[in-house]
This record gives structure tokens, C-alpha cells and sequence, in this order.
């Protein structure tokens, strides 16, 4: 029925690849990944100072950052959360002339200063800065799991480095793949997006040697080392520069208004003046008007858009 | 181990660096313990199973070659396939034959269940069972020697690129390369490369971003509307498209960079002119297995026209079945065998239809140009009707996707921003436009080195930021 089957293959055997082949082969990739390594950091270069930005984690921080490299016109300054970039849109500047650089509360407070910093470069005008922030974002200590897209790869990088502060530092020079988030390269993708510093093993020795006011709860909010820190020094950059500067809160849910914790830790850390005027601004409104606990239902957004401050 | 995961950045040049490092003699022994390694990263108990049918289609084998001429020799086929197809049986349809009897019960009003046992799928299933059955069909059709050495045929089944999601191979074509010793090769070596990282663009740049909005709207087919649902169907064309000829690429670029060449499995499916057409170039590997093992020994195009058309239904029914234990794989494979059906009618009424006669047609008239793309439109929509059904949870959810789609409104939630949705439809385009003149838009750069290496590096940084990386499995895993 079958035919008999062939015979087993007898190929012809190759040559062995030769010494000369394998080192230019060696040769060509050292050079195509060189010449890789610098044309992938540029193209991310270009990313970050592109509308490309969009693209990025965190893009609202990217985009901001652009802005505060521009001049303004405004005479007020208002910075803050993600709740605060509800109620002061950076596409709503006209309804309120005022100057709207608010982002997320996850670039933290020494976000929040170099950010300060960057926008007086070039408007001397600002006459008075307005951070918004609820009770809670005063807890951030560099150790969110968005800190590495949100602070690390926008804020910091080689050249400015000096520029932070001591505390901040401090903080970085223990977190893990940090010297990845001061690549072009790494800043204009995805790549380490992963990140997340809420994971990294420094994070509780750091707690006990500058947090000493963290509550036992992570419901509880507290005014953290870093925010302490960059706090100080937003307001002694304000004093020198003429500037009024003011703590607000943008509206809360009931699920977090107990922030006692936070009047204790301000207390400890003798900040209680640049707080006055930030606690009577606190309204809790209905947990209904909420999406998520924190940020307000984009339906009742425009009752409290735009005048939320009472400015 | 999936492809796209961090695992397979350290294990495919580990892999490879050891392939070249080693004398020719041991090559084989690391290729299968990394190929163990990497089929073990699923569930690791399911390597027994492999290894089972790997040693009864081995015995088998040479049980075939040994009794040339004796009656016995059928009885070892039947022992491989019986061994090949009761483990697809267990695994992949027993639970769907038990629930379907349930089902069947509860509607006529009797009380009686079949035990549901709970075990997940062997990855890759039907394709290595597939590909070790190719193995002893073509022994026992005298087509193929018997494998004498244990390790090379353990391979041939475990080769570490198409084990779980193929090209599912033919014995002619792989066991006489993992014979031969692979000389070091900068030009396969670098092809190779190019064929992964074209693989890594469509899977993870393309595929997995529109698949953000093919789950939003399949998970929840009755809240959408048409222009949703319509949206998210041809987004599923693309996304498996590039999911699956992605992992293909992948596969056959992880080969050729060890210099081992795998059968090609898409042909630029969706530029088809007709469905047989579109078989003859979607799954390749899958379609030849079918038309070798299943349409020619039922006759094939020797019987007359009622028997044809009644093998081709089969054909494409099974092939529904192959994918998965569903009644929606089994109606999308009905569909398809009912526009092979047609389609074979209508082009034996008019042999001007046959797809050879259409390309002809092309080349001697530019009028005709606007009849082949019509076709190719015709035929896109034909495949992309039918995917409702295999992306679609069930019949229920198939037919509530079918009965809206004409239910257009202005509103389109689909999971994604406007920003997304542009820059995905902006990556389907750029994808055709790359894939128009073949389905490797590598071949074309041959010897422009520079073309090549910005070519690569775009590649590289679309991966770095617009890819997914949510660590999603390829569709055709779960086969």
C-alpha cells in the first residue's frame, strides 16, 4: 500500500562560522546599539519638548511644565492637585484670568516648588501664588507609586540636580532605578513606567528617621518631611520675590475629613502660620458628588468650576 | 513564557548565545531543556502530558516504518492519534460536550449532568498535538522516515519558537534542520531579528492597544451602540491580525536567528480577494493541515460538487472546533464554510473570479484595479461579520452585537480617548502602508543599511512609547 519510506537525511554540514565573521558581526552590532543608545535618548529628548508629550504618563504634569517655561499674563498663580485641576482647568485660563498650573497631587510638594520656581523665571509679574491641595496630598513623601512617572522623570535630571533640596536628595539617592528616570530616553517613553516607589524597601527606614508624625492610618493625613520641607521653601521664595503666598483646599469628601492628624504634624513642624486661612477653607460636600472619593463627578463639575476659591 | 515579557529578554540570548557557544552535538539536548524551561513558565504538570504523546508518537513512529506491508501498521496510527486527539478530548472539549449535555437535559426537562471537572488548558494544545500528528500521518504515508533519534523528535514537537502558538510544522521541514549543525550567520542572525522586532511592534504597539478597546465593548456589547460596536469589530480584525501574525513573526524570527527556518503562516491576509483567497493566506500552517489531513482524504476536489461543497463545510466547521470549545468558534467556522461554499459556486460559474484570474485581470487592465479592490473591500467585511462571532462571549452576545450594528448614533465609547482612537487608527494605516508590498517590510531594505538601522530604531522607540505593556497573553494561546 505504502512505498517504502527514503532514508534519513544526510545534509551537507555548513562551515563553521569563522573567527572574522563573529567579530564583524560584533563590530557592526557595538555600533548600530552606540549609535542606537544616542539617537533613542534625542528622539526622546524630542518627546518631552514636543506636543509629543501628550503621549507620556503623567502628561498633564509634562504639559504644565511647558507652560511654566512661557510667560504669563495673569497676576495670580494658582497651583495644585488633580482636584484643583478640576475646578481651574488650564483651558478655562479666560474665565478667571487667572494663571491655572494645577496637576496631581503625586508630584508631590517639592513638585510643586520646582514648578513654582520655574514659572517666576519668566513672569515677575505673579503677584500672589494659590496652592490648592487637599488635606491629604500633604502626606506624599516621594513614596507613591506614581512618584517615579510623576516627579522623578519630569523634575529631576542631571543638570539640575543641585537644585533640589537636601530632603529631597536624601529621599532619591535611596529609591531604586532612579539613574533610569534621568535618561532622555527613559523620560520620552514608557520605559520604567512600572515603577512604583510605595514598593521600595528604603521607604519605611526613612519613615523612622523623618517621619515621626505619620499616623498609623494611611486614611489620616499629615504634613510629611517632604512636604514640610518644600513648604519652607515655597514660602521663603514667595517672601523674597513679594509675592503672597496661600495654602486653600479644594472640596473634600466625608471619607476623608478627619485631617486632625494634619493639624498635629503641622504644629510639630512650626507651620502653623502658613497654614492660617487653609483649614476654614475646607468644605465637605455629599459623598454622592464624588466619582471616586476624591475628585468630583464630572456632572457637577461646572456649579463649583471656576470659583471654587472665592478669589 | 510569554514573548512580551521581561522572562524572554534575559532567556532568548541566553538561549542563543549558548546555541552558538556550544559544540554541534549538544546543541539539540539545550535547545529542548530551554524549550522545557519555557513551556514549564505556564503550568509546569502539563510538561507530563507533552512528554506522553511525544513518546507514544515516537514509538509510533518507528512501529510505522518497522511493519511496512502488515495489516498491524494502521494499529499504531490509531494508537498516535488516538493518544493525540483523547488528550484534546480531555482537555479542550470534554467540558463543553458535558455543559452542552447539561444544557440539552435542562431543555428537554430530564435530570441528568456530566461531571464539570476544573482544569485549565494546556497552552498551545492544539498546535503541538496538531503538529505531532503531521509527524505519523506522514510515516504512515511513507511520506516522511521514521525519527530514530528520541532527543531530535522531542524537539521537532517542544521547539521552544512555535510550541505554544505554532506555525504548526511539517516533519520535511524541521527535522532535517535540527539534524544540521548551524553555522554562525550574521545575515539570519540579523533577519531573525528584524522578523522579532516587527512581531513586537504589531503585537504589542498595535494589538494590544486596540485590544483596550475590543474588551471594553465585547465585556458589555448590550451598553454600546452601533458605531461601537462596528468600531470595535474591525478593531478586533486588526487586533488579532496583528496579535497572532505577530507572534508568527516572533516565532520564525526566534528561529531563523539560530538559523532554522519556519514555514510562513500570514501572507497579507486581509489584501485576499475572496475567502479562499484569505485562507490561503491567513494561518497558513493551519489551512494546509486541514486541506492535507482533512479535505483530500475526504475527497478533496475529486467528487462531484454536492460532496465538495459538503467537505469544504466540514473543513471549516472542524477548523471552528480546532479554535476552541465554543458554539461561537463552531458558527464562525459554519460561516466561513458557507462563504467558501458560495464562493466556490460562484467562481465556478464565472472562472473570472478565481483569484489567479483576478490577479491576471489586474495586470491587463487598470480598470480592472477597481473590481480587485472591491473584492478585497467584499471579502475584509465577509471576515470581519464573522469575527463577531469568535471574539463574541457567546451566541447571545454575538447576535446582540449583530442585531445593533446598524443602530448608529454620534457617540463613540470605546475605552479609549479621541487622541487614542486617532493615533490607533493613524498605526492601522502606517501598518497597511508598510505591509502593501509584503508582509516583512524588512525584505525591502535589504542592503540600505541606513533605511534599515532608522528603520529599526523607530520600531524600537514606537515599542518604548506607544506599547501596551499590561503583560497580555497572545489570543491564540488559549488554542
Amino acid at each position: 500500500m505504502n512505498s517504502t519510506p527514503p532514508k534519513p537525511h544526510s545534509l551537507p554540514m555548513p562551515p563553521e562560522a569563522s573567527n572574522s565573521n563573529v567579530a564583524q558581526f560584533c563590530r557592526r552590532a557595538a555600533l548600530f546599539l552606540t549609535l542606537g543608545c544616542g539617537v533613542l535618548n534625542l528622539l526622546g529628548w524630542l518627546v518631552v519638548h514636543t506636543p509629543l508629550r501628550i503621549m507620556l504618563v503623567g502628561q498633564e504634569v509634562w504639559t504644565q511644565l511647558a507652560r511654566a517655561d512661557g510667560a504669563a499674563k495673569a497676576n495670580t498663580l494658582i497651583l495644585g492637585d488633580s482636584v484643583a485641576g478640576q475646578l481651574y482647568d488650564a483651558n478655562n485660563e479666560i474665565a478667571t484670568g487667572y494663571w491655572h498650573l494645577a496637576t496631581n497631587q503625586a508630584i508631590s510638594l517639592a513638585g510643586q516648588e520646582l514648578l513654582l520656581r520655574r514659572a517666576l523665571v519668566h513672569n515677575p509679574q505673579i503677584e500672589r501664588v494659590v496652592l490648592v491641595l487637599i488635606p491629604s496630598a500633604f502626606g506624599n513623601d516621594l513614596d507613591q507609586p506614581f512618584t517615579f512617572n510623576y516627579f522623578v522623570k519630569p523634575f529631576c535630571d542631571p543638570f539640575t540636580w543641585h537644585q533640589l533640596s537636601p530632603v529631597v536628595r536624601v529621599r532619591l539617592a535611596r529609591k531604586w532605578q532612579l539613574w533610569a528616570g534621568l535618561l532622555p530616553l527613559v523620560k520620552g517613553t514608557q520605559l520604567f513606567s512600572e515603577v512604583d516607589y510605595s514598593l521600595d524597601p528604603s521607604n519605611s527606614a526613612l519613615h523612622e528617621e523623618q517621619d515621626s508624625a505619620r499616623p498609623a492610618s494611611p486614611r489620616q493625613p499629615f504634613l510629611s518631611a517632604v512636604s514640610a520641607d518644600a513648604l519652607e521653601r515655597m514660602a521663603s521664595l514667595c517672601r523674597a520675590n513679594g509675592i503672597r503666598f496661600e495654602l486653600r483646599s479644594g472640596p473634600l469628601s466625608p471619607a476623608w475629613a478627619d485631617f486632625e492628624s494634619l493639624r498635629r504634624s503641622i504644629s510639630a513642624a512650626k507651620l502653623s502660620d502658613l497654614f492660617s486661612g487653609y483649614f476654614e477653607s475646607i468644605r465637605v460636600l455629599p459623598a454622592e458628588l464624588f466619582s471616586d472619593t476624591v475628585h468630583l463627578r464630572k456632572d457637577v463639575l461646572p456649579e463649583y468650576r471656576n470659583n471654587w476659591l472665592g478669589l | 513564557m510569554l514573548f512580551n515579557s521581561t522572562a524572554f529578554l534575559v532567556f532568548f540570548p541566553a538561549v542563543t548565545v549558548l546555541y552558538f557557544a556550544l559544540p554541534g552535538r549538544w546543541r539539540a539536548a539545550m535547545l529542548l531543556l530551554a524549550s522545557c524551561y519555557f513551556y514549564m513558565a505556564f503550568i509546569p504538570a502539563y510538561l507530563w502530558i507533552l512528554a506522553g504523546t511525544i513518546v507514544v508518537d515516537y514509538a509510533a513512529g518507528i512501529g510505522l516504518e518497522r511493519l511496512q506491508g502488515s495489516p498491524r501498521r494502521r494499529l499504531f496510527l490509531i494508537a498516535s492519534l488516538i493518544a493525540n486527539i483523547g488528550v484534546l478530548a480531555v482537555f479542550k472539549y470534554y467540558n463543553f460536550f458535558a455543559a452542552s449535555v447539561g444544557d440539552l437535559a435542562a431543555a428537554l426537562g430530564v435530570n441528568g449532568t456530566l461531571p464539570i471537572p476544573r482544569f485549565a488548558l494546556p497552552i498551545g494544545l492544539s498546535f503541538h498535538t496538531f503538529q505531532a500528528m503531521s509527524y505519523t500521518l506522514e510515516v504512515y504515508k511513507g511520506r516522511q522516515p521514521a525519527e530514530r533519534n528520541f532527543l531530535l523528535f522531542a524537539l521537532y514537537v517542544m521547539f521552544y519558537p512555535q510550541l505554544v502558538a505554532g506555525p504548526i510544522e511539517r516533519p520535511q521541514n524541521i527535522l532535517p534542520q535540527l539534524h544540521t549543525t548551524h553555522a554562525f550567520d550574521a545575515r539570519k542572525l540579523t533577519e531573525g531579528l528584524d522578523l522579532m522586532l516587527w512581531g513586537f511592534f504589531k503585537k504589542i504597539v498595535i494589538a494590544d492597544r486596540l485590544s483596550l478597546a475590543v474588551d471594553h465593548v465585547y465585556s458589555a456589547p448590550g451598553t454600546h451602540q452601533g458605531q461601537e460596536l462596528v468600531f470595535a469589530t474591525y478593531a478586533f480584525a486588526i487586533q488579532i491580525y496583528c496579535d497572532f501574525s505577530g507572534y508568527s513573526s516572533i516565532a520564525r524570527g526566534a528561529a531563523r536567528v539560530m538559523g532554522i527556518d519556519l514555514m510562513e503562516n500570514f501572507d497579507t491576509p486581509y489584501l485576499a480577494t475572496s475567502i479562499a483567497d484569505f485562507w490561503s493566506r491567513w494561518h497558513i500552517s493551519l489551512s494546509t493541515w486541514f486541506r492535507d489531513y482533512l479535505y483530500i482524504p475526504l475527497g478533496g476536489n475529486r467528487v462531484g460538487a454536492p460532496r465538495r461543497y459538503r467537505n469544504l463545510l466540514v473543513v471549516f466547521i472542524v477548523s471552528g472546533l480546532w479554535h476552541g470549545a465554543n458554539w461561537t468558534y463552531l458558527v464562525w467556522g459554519a460561516l466561513h464554510g458557507f462563504y467558501a461554499v458560495v464562493g466556490t459556486r460562484l467562481a465556478e460559474r464565472n472562472p473570472a473570479h478565481l483569484p489567479e484570474n483576478v490577479a491576471k485581470n489586474q495586470a491587463a487592465a487598470p480598470a480592472s484595479r477597481l473590481w480587485r479592490w472591491t473584492r478585497r473591500l467584499i471579502t475584509f467585511q465577509l471576515v470581519a461579520f464573522a469575527w463577531i462571532f469568535f471574539r463574541a462571549a457567546s451566541l447571545s452576545d454575538a447576535w446582540q452585537i449583530v442585531s445593533h450594528l446598524t443602530d448608529l448614533h454620534a457617540r463613540l465609547d470605546v475605552g479609549l480617548s479621541r487622541q487614542d482612537v486617532a493615533l490607533s487608527v493613524m498605526l492601522v494605516l502606517g501598518l497597511f502602508a508598510l505591509e502593501a508590498g509584503g508582509a516583512n517590510p524588512f525584505e525591502r531594505l535589504r542592503g540600505k543599511v541606513f533605511v534599515r538601522w532608522s528603520f529599526s530604531y523607530a520600531l524600537v522607540f514606537s515599542l518604548m512609547l506607544l506599547g501596551k505593556y499590561t503583560s497580555r497573553e497572545f489570543i491564540y494561546f488559549q488554542f
